[in-house]
């Protein structure tokens, strides 16, 4: 279970985020809502280690370990199971799809062999990879890149669980459906759904409130840096959301 | 037609002596985004370091190499830690720190001079020959070894960065530091084994240009490693092959210079020629658009 527990991060004397409170647990989807500058991506930067804060955030261990991320470097927390997916730059645009993919578990060290088995399984829930692994990311569509950024982040997770590294493993996926097209935003709603069958959490942080709602089993609505409203998916109408925001 | 073929290979073994230079120089600019002005002396040191390890009475090629290459990563290793990361880690482009990069850099590099000259002696000295001269013509043997070691490292070189996961994770961060970090790179661990590499890629250069020249002085690095900075804006900073044929190129000007007018001339020459092409580039993109 990843916790955070009243982070806040200023910008000198701005704050970006106000001490904000969440958890998501083992294959589960939670949505964060907010509008553009509400805090979201601040907040996704402090928890994996690229801004400094106040507060704390935790991972929880099945076996009860508690490990404090806290000034932790952003590799460590990487591998430390919370995996970012930002929205701009997400992937390495000139190196090959197959590259991007590897580079999670090359920070590993990770054997070729067991690599292709590892890439074997994020085709299989992004085939559309598969078939342009030789091309650069530069020269994919944007929804393509989206597509690739996340399949980069699972690769990662993917190893950090088969070399039992980690047990739970958190995506936070910035902003995922913007500028997709509408058939884009179904597949990767049914990708999200295949990666929590498998195990994995994920943190959605989404403007757009209709993919929020019926990506994330639970949403937090985020409004100039605080948190606003929790509460599961299913208790809220977009409309609701919308007056929230 | 034994003159032509001394030059030609005089020409090759410069160029790929610039471009062993300009590919270390590449790698620490990609992967640490920063100009070390400092880069050039690595070159020196190791030169200095095969001299001293020869006066020790070291005989061996592949000690007097080994130990060139040693003192190559040390002196890269310290200027790292003593005048580039201390300014702290490059996220995007900062050019508060790159200036800040530049004045330290360049103020170890005159540290280094100076230390040479005190602790060595401000005049040249004679380089020891690697490989006894050749039964090709004078200097034959040597200008082929270059050519051969500096053709085998790039190759091996390009295998590396190719196809290792070290080389993934160089490219990684080369292409985007911040997205490399969050895919869980160790960051400080490759950028010295960046150093590492680039600065024996760097001594390697020294050794090779000091063996073809004969001698050494203290401020030879200076002027190679600002050729080879230019040769990496020239071929596109982060393009292996650009800078290696800008490389050959510079190294074959140099050559015609010393053949067709005199040696004075070669620095004009090769620094006319390296304005030319920036200039042409500039031309040709303004034409294109």
């Amino acid at each position: 279970m990843l916790q955070v527990k009243d982070l806040s991060v200023n910008f000198c004397s701005f704050s970006a985020v106000r001490n904000v409170c969440l958890s998501v647990s083992r294959s589960e989807a939670v949505a964060l809502i907010g509008r553009n500058g509400a805090g979201k991506t601040s907040l996704a930067r402090g928890i994996v280690g690229l801004h400094d804060y106040s507060g704390s955030v935790h991972i929880l261990a099945q076996a009860g370990e508690i490990i404090s991320l806290k000034g932790l470097r952003p590799w460590i927390i990487a591998q430390a199971g919370v995996i970012y997916v930002p929205e701009i730059r997400s992937t390495f645009e000139g190196l090959s799809v197959q590259e991007n993919l590897r580079v999670g578990p090359a920070a590993l060290g990770i054997h070729d062999g067991r690599v292709a088995d590892l890439l074997a399984d994020v085709y299989s829930t992004f085939p559309v990879l598969e078939t342009r692994k030789q091309q650069t990311a530069g020269s994919l569509s944007g929804g393509e890149r989206k597509l690739l950024a996340i399949g980069r982040a699972l690769a990662l997770g993917l190893a950090l669980r088969r070399e039992k590294l980690q047990e739970f493993v958190v995506l936070v996926v910035d902003e995922p459906t913007h500028g997709l097209h509408p058939s884009a935003s179904r597949s990767l709603l049914e990708a999200f759904n295949r990666l929590t069958l498998q195990g994995f959490a994920l943190l959605i942080l989404e403007q757009e409130e209709g993919f929020a709602l019926r990506a994330g089993s639970r949403v937090y609505v985020m409004r100039n840096g605080a948190i606003v409203h929790s509460g599961t998916s299913a208790s809220l109408s977009r409309s609701d959301v919308e007056a929230l925001v | 037609m034994a003159y032509y073929t001394q030059q030609i290979l005089n020409a090759l073994a410069l160029g790929f002596s610039y471009a062993l230079l300009a590919l270390g120089y590449n790698l620490t600019f990609g992967v640490l985004r920063s100009v070390n002005l400092a880069y050039g002396e690595v070159f020196t040191v190791a030169a200095y370091a095969v001299v001293m390890a020869s006066t020790w009475g070291v005989r061996m090629t592949w000690l007097l190499l080994l130990f060139g290459l040693l003192a190559s990563a040390i002196s890269g290793l310290i200027i790292h830690f003593v005048a580039v990361k201390p300014l702290g880690d490059v996220t995007g482009f900062n050019s508060a720190r790159h200036l800040a990069v530049l004045v330290s850099t360049m103020g170890c590099s005159i540290a280094i001079h100076n230390a040479i000259v005190v602790f060595v002696g401000g005049y040249p000295r004679r380089f020891p020959p690697l490989i006894s001269a050749g039964s090709g013509g004078v200097g034959m043997g040597n200008l082929g070894m270059a050519v051969t070691i500096s053709l085998s490292v790039m190759v091996l070189l390009t295998i590396v960065l190719r196809k290792t996961r070290f080389g993934l994770r160089l490219r990684a961060m080369a292409e985007n530091r911040e997205l490399a970090l969050m895919s869980g790179v160790n960051a400080r661990r490759n950028e010295v084994a960046c150093v590492i590499l680039s600065s024996a890629l760097a001594g390697l250069s020294g050794i090779l240009t000091a063996q073809g020249l004969g001698a050494i002085s203290p401020f030879m690095g200076g002027v190679y490693g600002l050729k080879a900075l230019v040769a990496i804006i020239v071929g596109g900073p982060g393009n292996m092959f650009g800078a290696v044929i800008v490389s050959l190129l510079l190294g074959l000007s140099e050559v015609l210079a010393v053949v067709f007018f005199a040696s004075s001339y070669r620095d004009a020459v090769s620094f006319g020629l390296l304005i030319a092409l920036i200039l042409g580039r500039r031309f040709i993109a303004a034409w294109r658009t």
